[in-house]
Formats: structure tokens, sequence, C-alpha cells
């Protein structure tokens, strides 16, 4: 078998690691973003929940939660299907991270636009939508690449809760195979491709956002 | 619960080794990670370009693959080539070079925030550039990056669970075994997560303390 059916074989699998990590995505983005939203009520409580929430999701390793979710959570009756686990686990950890992500973004947007906004009449959602959000998103574009990055780096756990993604094909690969070296290394080939392609996508989209001669640290 | 405690009692010297190689492993690679991170910084500000170039594919490779893919392929891949190691060192090599192509690049950010007349003037005072970087560079660097590099340690310790995927008898595997005596999978994992989460806190309660002591006073960064 030449290497590069080897490559073939594996980028079979590139299909369910591409849209874990989509899905992941998606959903980290919502979550991250209801964080937000939630913050800027200044309520006490909601606070507070936020606090613990980011604390117990950043400081947990993903593959414990996955464990969690997908062989822990059957055992008090909630049976969760391994890709909605992976995408739970992995969204849940990354809102976590872009949740410190966007709060340091918000606190970036200068105040007195905000007090100029209510001045002019707009009303709070307004305000949140129509000034926060789109400089949020602008600055937080680096540690949002960054957190992508980090999950399609997780998706390979994936294949622990069997879903037939790249680290499971190269797995049975390897078995029927022996050949572990060429295939590992395969895998790591296309994780990279991978991994450029998401960037090359940010990249555009960046751009495509850049505000010329403003510059974000 | 209590057949769970018992359990967990019964289990105890186990649990106990499980979480010394946790923290052996972690600790081991924070350290050869840090000095790592600090070599291929060194290469990455080199003034050959084809050096730059390497290293910076070096950092962009690490970064962009996942650490599971480095680990099955030393422990499952060298052996066709008649290497043979063992978990731990499989752990601690694809480790190393994870966690210093992720602290080189901290360095990096770090880098180009100096003043670069900093970087000339010392030149013209006749340092040589292995001393400029030994004495002006590196200092300022490693203290503008310590929110980043214990952040990284932070990092590490979670990550020390994937090792249990290429059966390194790390925590995670033992709390693990037990569950796969006892059924009690959900109890099991929820006990693993807060035990992660008391370590991770006691590596931030340091940290803070670190950052504190180390901060100039009157300087903003």
């Amino acid at each position: 078998m030449t290497f590069w059916k080897i490559l073939i074989i594996l980028a079979e699998g590139a299909g369910y690691t591409i849209l874990v990590t989509i899905a992941a995505m998606v959903a980290g983005l919502a979550v991250g973003l209801l964080t937000a939203v939630l913050s800027r009520l200044h309520r006490k409580y909601v606070d507070i929940f936020l606090d613990v929430y980011k604390y117990i999701f950043r400081s947990i390793p993903v593959l414990v939660i996955l464990f969690l979710v997908y062989f822990g959570l059957p055992g008090i009756g909630i049976r969760v299907p391994p890709f909605l686990s992976m995408v739970v686990s992995l969204g849940l950890v990354s809102g976590a991270y872009l949740a410190e992500i966007f709060r340091g973004a918000m606190a970036a947007v200068s105040n007195n636009e905000m007090m100029a906004a209510e001045a002019a009449g707009l009303k709070r959602t307004q305000i949140f939508s129509h000034i926060i959000l789109p400089q949020m998103f602008r600055m937080s574009v680096p540690g949002m690449i960054n957190e992508f990055t980090s999950i399609l780096k997780y998706t390979p756990f994936a294949y622990t809760v069997g879903i037939p993604e790249i680290m499971k094909a190269a797995m049975t690969l390897a078995a029927m195979t022996l050949r572990g070296l060429e295939i590992y290394l395969a895998a790591g080939i296309i994780y990279f491709v991978i991994y450029k392609g998401f960037i090359m996508m940010f990249a555009a989209v960046e751009k495509k956002f850049h505000i010329p001669g403003l510059l974000v640290e | 619960m209590n057949v769970f405690l018992n359990d967990l009692i019964a289990y105890w010297p186990q649990i106990l080794m499980g979480l010394k190689n946790t923290l052996l492993l972690m600790a081991v690679m924070s350290i050869t990670g840090f000095f790592g991170g600090i070599g291929v910084f060194y290469l990455s500000i080199s003034k050959w370009e084809i050096v730059r170039k390497w290293t910076q594919s070096y950092i962009s490779f690490f970064i962009g693959t996942p650490l599971l893919v480095h680990l099955f392929l030393m422990y499952y891949g060298l052996p066709r080539l008649g290497i043979h190691l063992s978990a731990f060192t499989v752990c601690v090599i694809g480790f190393t070079l994870n966690v210093s192509a992720y602290n080189a690049r901290y360095l990096m950010t770090a880098y180009r925030g100096l003043h670069k007349s900093e970087l000339d003037a010392a030149l013209a005072q006749g340092f040589t550039p292995f001393e400029t970087f030994r004495l002006i560079i590196l200092p300022q660097v490693l203290r503008l990056s310590v929110p980043s590099l214990t952040n990284q340690v932070i990092q590490n310790i979670k990550d020390t669970s994937v090792a249990f995927l290429i059966q390194y008898p790390d925590f995670f595997t033992q709390m693990q075994e037990i569950a796969a005596v006892n059924f009690q999978f959900f109890k099991a994992y929820m006990t693993a997560g807060l035990v992660y989460m008391a370590m991770v806190s006691v590596i931030v309660v340091a940290a803070r303390k670190m950052e504190r002591q180390i901060a100039l006073p009157g300087l903003q960064t």
C-alpha cells in the first residue's frame, strides 16, 4: 500500500473531523455569545453563575468532560449520542474560553461611544447589537482563531466515543496493516492541511472585516 | 455513594500512584517545555533566514496538529523502526515538542513589544548577539510572558489526561479502572473532574502569587 493510498483512506474520515469541528465551533460561539449577552445584564447572580461556569469548564480536561457526558450521564438516565456528546463537550469548553475572550474585547469598547449611543436614543438591545457586538467580534478575531484551532486539535478524542473520523480510520488501518508509522504521519499531514484551510478561511474573513488603520493588539 | 466511597478508599493506593504519575508528567513537561520554548524562541529570532523559516514551520506544525497524533505516531509507529519507547518517554517527548512550540510563540509575541532601539544600543555597547539575547531580551520577554507561560502550565496538567490513551497509568486511567469495576461511571468522572479542578486551582493561586512577586512597580504592560 502506497503512502498516497493511505492518505486517501484517511481523508474519508476528514469529513467527520470537519463536521465535528464546525458543529463545535457553532456551539462554542453560541455559548460564548450568550455569556456576552448575560454579562451585559450586570446582575450579581448572573455574574457569579458565569464565573463558576467559566472556572469549571476551563479547569477540567476536555477528555474528562467528554467521558462524563458520554459514559457518565447514562448512569443518571440521560443518554447522549456520540456526535452530540462531542459537540456539547467541546462547545461548553470553547464557550468558556470564548466568554473570556469576548469579555476582554467588550471591555475595550469605549464607554463614551455607549453613552453617545444612549444619548442618541438607542435602546439597550440596539446598543448591544449595533455598537458593542461588531467591535467585540473584530477585536476577538485572533483569540477566536486560537480557540477554533484548539477545537480542531481536540476532535481526535471523537474516536473514543466511536465517531469514524480521521483518528478512528487511522487506528483501524494501523491494526490491519501494522504500518503505524506511515499511517499516523499521514493523519498528521491531513490534520495540518485542515488546520491551514481553516486558518486561510479565517484570514479571509478577518481581511473582509478589517478596519483600515485600526491596530488591535 | 457509600459504596463508591468504599471503592475510592479500597483503590486509594492506585489513585495515589496515578496522581503521582500525573503530577510527575506535568512537572517534567512544564520544565522541559519551558527550556525548549526558550531554545525555539532563540532560533526563531536567528539572523539566518533559513533557520527562522524552519523554526516557524516547526511551531506551525505542532500548533496545527493534534497532540494525540504525535503520541500515537511515536507509541504505535516507531516500533516498526525497531524503536520501542515507554509511554512515559513518548509523553515527555511529545508534550515537550508541543509545549515548546506554544511557549516560543508566547515569547515571540512579547518580543515584538520590545524596543528595538534597546537592542541596537546593546550591540553598540559591544554586547555580543548571544549576550544581548541572554541579558537584554530574555529577562524582559520572560517577565512579559509570565501570564501566558503559567496558563500553559495549567493547560499542561489538563493535557496529561490524554496520556491515558497510550496506556500511561496516570490519574485518569486509575479513575477509569475504578469505574470499570463498579460501573459508577458518572461518579468516577465527576470525582476526576473535581480533582483536576483542585489541581488547577493550586496552580492558579501559585501563578497569581508569582505574578505579584515579579511585577515591576509602576510598569504597565
